[in-house]
């Protein structure tokens, strides 16, 4: 290392969010609220609060009408309204009129194009010190004929100094509301998730407020997704948004020890080391709704326990025995099952009374036959989207399997009938061919009944590779993928060490002629120190500089993944693990 | 009936309608005394063309040219439509001349591999996936070597703790051509654990003249023959999996050049180019 101690490697804060957010805006951002309350004092010197606004903010100044969220869409951001108005629909507004379209996908030439273009070298990156500034992109989308448009729907008007966006953004789930700026000139601060939890570790305000937000805002969102209580009047449900009990279970880091857990012990260990929710033969208090995580449910089976569904988010537990203690009061029904956590669960509780007195009265007759004792189910019934009779529809091994390896988390999970499957890697070719020569996962992984649960990215509906990641480069694309930009990763490696299935894969980044690119030397001046030959300092000892590299389901590609269409035999599919139905279609073909 | 039975059905009956329409077209232009052979011909070409194009399909994909899995039905289907097609093509009848004989042996040696292709692509999957410990086709030398080396640590030590060569000997009569020998397809005929069978029979009857250390190295060595019938079977399997394309692919670019030639000269000695 030279003189000054510098050098170039890629790091976080390499690349500000937004170049624009001078120290001068700063100064006047920290006397706006809430930052003027929040202690500078109480941030450690890594990671200051002026650093993290500095770089993890962006300034944002709108004209009338213009979208800043769409309802649907996956966020990576909070929105604080720095001057003028955000207004806030309620209610879901039609596709078309938020401009919504197909994500850019490449068409015949480009792909063609890109093929004929792929480099022999692989892994073959420009060189790491020209940091590609991503091209602007046109935000830009307008809510034309707003009278029409919002016309009979319910708004709300947030203020200079609140804060929106910050639910979706920490909890990696998809936008609950469109908000559009109300004047023209409104400005907003965009903060990246990454640094909206930075502050919240270290301004326990912030947190408070924010909870208490989720409290007024989220629940409610959430809570009208249920069938059962969409249909509820506002008053019912304000009733039950107040009576809420937010419990949490589990260890939030799980995936830091889940490897070293799934080798050391055995399924009927691991099952005992899950907190229980709920106990089987208990009675219950109220009606379970699981926020985040998933839950296992089990039942005593022999001298051990049985899994039998497991449930996602959105998904409820126990109004089957809160009906029927309420048919029958003398005769007590506790929980049939067991609820475990898997992994790290947030649960909302809504008490019994309150199920009793305002849900159980408007259930429609379709939903209290599904109530009735066995034997009374309705022929007309929906197929069940829930884990419900996942046992009796995926085969009894196969619920344990997936619940073991935690592949229940997959949006995407990539299986593979080694039945039907020849060896032929047609689809790593597929992939390869697809990422300029770079195959994004492995044909090989844990199998069970000639399934096997292969090691791709399985996107999943709780990436948890995307909490470390300083830059914000491993994120959800409008459409759900998760996706790394590889022009804001710095090769880290905390997606690919957070990622408990370890299908993320660090990778030597290297040049036009397949050499390594390692970090190059920096003057006084942040100048690149040139040699006789006009060549960089290259840094060796300080090892090769890496990119994060995972599966992106093609998701620029027109047809979908490569991998699922190059597999001629029929082998290889593509699945949302919670799609109960569809797995089992696909494993009793 | 599940997905695959339905689907197997319907093109089935596809196929078998396709043949039937073939076979009246035919039947008509015989009847018409229009030269049957030269429609039946280009069809045939034509077929055969479409089914190659499948190979095409596989180094492109990322187009959305179909999945690959629709490309390999319709292979399949058209491949029997086509050999329905060289039948009427040729008149029942077997080839005279020499370009003629040429021709109907690629189309027979192409048609056949692709059949074996077919049974071996079905059969021999779950054969390989109830094996035993699952196997990359190219890391399987590497695995033999340390299978090997492994088997060669346990003989040392046995010999080492007992101060006995009964290891060492039997190692080098009967363990050691079994190790280092690499199997070949020609496993796959029969009974695929023959050869595993036969050394576990002699390590039992050998067992009888070790003593109890001894039969505990022996108890290891089991293990490894196990495994090594596993890798065995895997590269054969694996192997068969990838060789029949070999002898499918090459001929089918034969067969095209060869039915191109034929074509022209049928055309230009037919009085018709």
């Amino acid at each position: 290392m030279d003189a000054s101690g510098q050098t170039i490697r890629p790091a976080r804060w390499d690349e500000p969010f937004d170049a624009d957010v001078t120290p001068e805006k700063v100064e006047r951002i920290l006397t706006l609220p809430p930052f003027d309350r929040l202690d500078p004092q109480r941030f450690p010197r890594h990671l200051p609060l002026a650093g993290i606004l500095r770089n993890d903010t962006r300034l944002l100044t709108l004209k009338q009408d213009q979208i800043v969220v769409r309802e649907g869409d996956y966020g990576n951001s909070a929105f604080l309204v720095l001057e003028g108005t955000a207004r806030v629909v309620l209610e879901s507004l039609p596709r078309e009129v938020l401009g919504r379209s197909e994500g850019a996908k490449k068409g015949w030439f480009q792909s063609i194009a890109r093929a004929l273009g792929t480099k022999r070298v692989r892994e073959h990156r420009p060189h790491h010190s020209i940091r590609q500034r991503e091209a602007d992109e046109d935000d830009l989308i307008l809510l034309h004929d707003v009278p029409r448009v919002l016309a009979g729907k319910r708004t709300e008007d947030l203020q200079p100094g609140e804060l929106f966006g910050e639910i979706a953004a920490l909890g990696r789930s998809p936008r609950t509301a469109t908000v559009i700026a109300a004047q023209s000139g409104t400005q907003m601060l965009e903060i990246r998730w990454q640094g909206l939890r930075d502050m919240m570790n270290y301004a326990p305000e912030l947190k408070a407020y924010i909870e208490q937000r989720f409290r007024e805002f989220g629940l409610r969102s959430l809570l009208r997704t249920l069938d059962i209580i969409r249909r509820l009047p506002q008053s019912a449900v304000d009733e039950i948004v107040a009576a809420t009990e937010f419990e949490r279970y589990g260890r939030m880091d799980w995936y830091g020890s889940y490897q070293q857990l799934l080798d050391s012990t055995t399924p009927a260990e691991r099952l005992r080391t899950e907190p229980m929710i709920l106990q089987q033969g208990d009675y219950l208090n109220g009606l379970v709704i699981v926020r985040g995580g998933f839950v296992r449910v089990s039942r005593k089976y022999h001298l051990g326990e049985q899994t039998t569904a497991y449930l996602g988010k959105g998904q409820c537990y126990g109004l089957k025995e809160i009906y029927q203690n309420a048919q029958k009061p003398g005769e007590l029904m506790t929980s049939e099952h067991s609820l475990r956590a898997v992994g790290y669960v947030d649960v909302l509780v809504i008490p019994t009374v309150l199920v009793e007195r305002l849900i159980l009265p408007r259930l429609t007759a379709a939903e209290v036959r599904k109530l009735e004792p066995q034997g009374a189910k309705p022929k007309t019934a929906r197929p069940a989207k829930l884990g419900e009779d996942a046992r009796e529809k995926l085969g009894p091994g196969i619920v344990e399997f997936f619940m073991d390896k935690r592949t229940i988390n997959g949006g995407a999970t990539m299986l593979i009938d080694l039945d039907r499957c020849t060896r032929c890697d047609d689809c790593v070719r597929g992939c390869a061919s697809a990422h300029d020569g770079n195959p994004r996962f492995i044909r090989q992984g844990d199998q069970l009944e000639g399934i096997q649960i292969t090691q791709a990215c399985m996107h999943c509906h709780d990436p948890i590779c995307m909490i470390p990641c300083p830059t914000g480069a491993i994120h959800r694309e409008e459409s759900g993928e998760v996706v790394i930009n590889d022009r804001t990763c710095i090769g880290c490696s905390s997606c690919a060490n957070n990622c408990p299935y370890n299908n993320i894969q660090m990778v030597e980044i290297r040049d036009e002629r397949g050499m390594p690119q390692f970090p190059v030397k920096l003057d006084e001046k942040q100048r690149i120190v040139l040699d006789s030959r006009g060549a960089m300092t290259s840094l060796s000892a300080d090892g090769a500089v890496q990119r994060a590299t995972k599966c992106d389901l093609c998701h620029d590609l027109l047809g979908g993944p490569a991998c699922v269409r190059a597999c001629p035999h029929d082998a290889l599919i593509r699945l949302d693990m919670q799609e109960t139905d569809k797995l089992a279609a696909w494993l009793n073909r | 009936m599940n997905f695959f039975a339905r689907r197997r059905l319907r093109n089935t009956l596809l196929c078998l309608v396709g043949m039937v329409l073939a076979y009246g077209l035919w039947r008509m232009l015989k009847v018409a005394l229009r030269p049957a052979a030269i429609y039946t011909g280009f069809a045939l070409l034509a077929l055969v063309l479409a089914l190659a194009l499948f190979n095409g399909r596989k180094k492109l994909p990322f187009l959305p040219l179909l999945k690959a899995s629709s490309w390999l039905q319709f292979h399949i289907y058209a491949g029997w439509l086509s050999v329905f097609m060289f039948l009427l093509h040729s008149g029942f009848r077997l080839p005279t001349g020499t370009l003629e004989t040429i021709l109907a042996v690629l189309f027979v040696i192409v048609a056949l591999s692709g059949v074996a292709g077919l049974f071996i692509t079905r059969l021999l999957p779950p054969a390989i996936t109830r094996s035993g410990e699952p196997l990359v086709y190219e890391r399987i030398p590497r695995y033999q070597h340390a299978l090997r080396t492994e088997v060669e640590d346990i003989v040392e030590d046995a010999e080492r703790q007992s101060g006995s060569t009964a290891m060492g000997n039997f190692y080098m009569s009967t363990l050691a051509p079994y190790f280092q020998g690499r199997s070949s397809v020609f496993l796959l005929a029969g009974n695929p654990s023959r050869h595993a069978q036969r050394i576990l029979g002699q390590m039992d009857e050998y067992c009888r003249y070790l003593d109890e250390e001894l039969v505990g190295s022996m108890e290891q060595l089991r293990d490894c023959v196990e495994r090594k019938r596993n890798l065995d079977f895997q590269n054969a399997a694996q192997r068969l999996l990838k060789l029949w394309l070999f002898v499918h692919i090459p001929f089918t670019y034969s067969l095209i050049i060869v039915a191109l030639v034929h074509a022209w000269v049928a055309l230009v000695y037919g009085g018709r180019l």
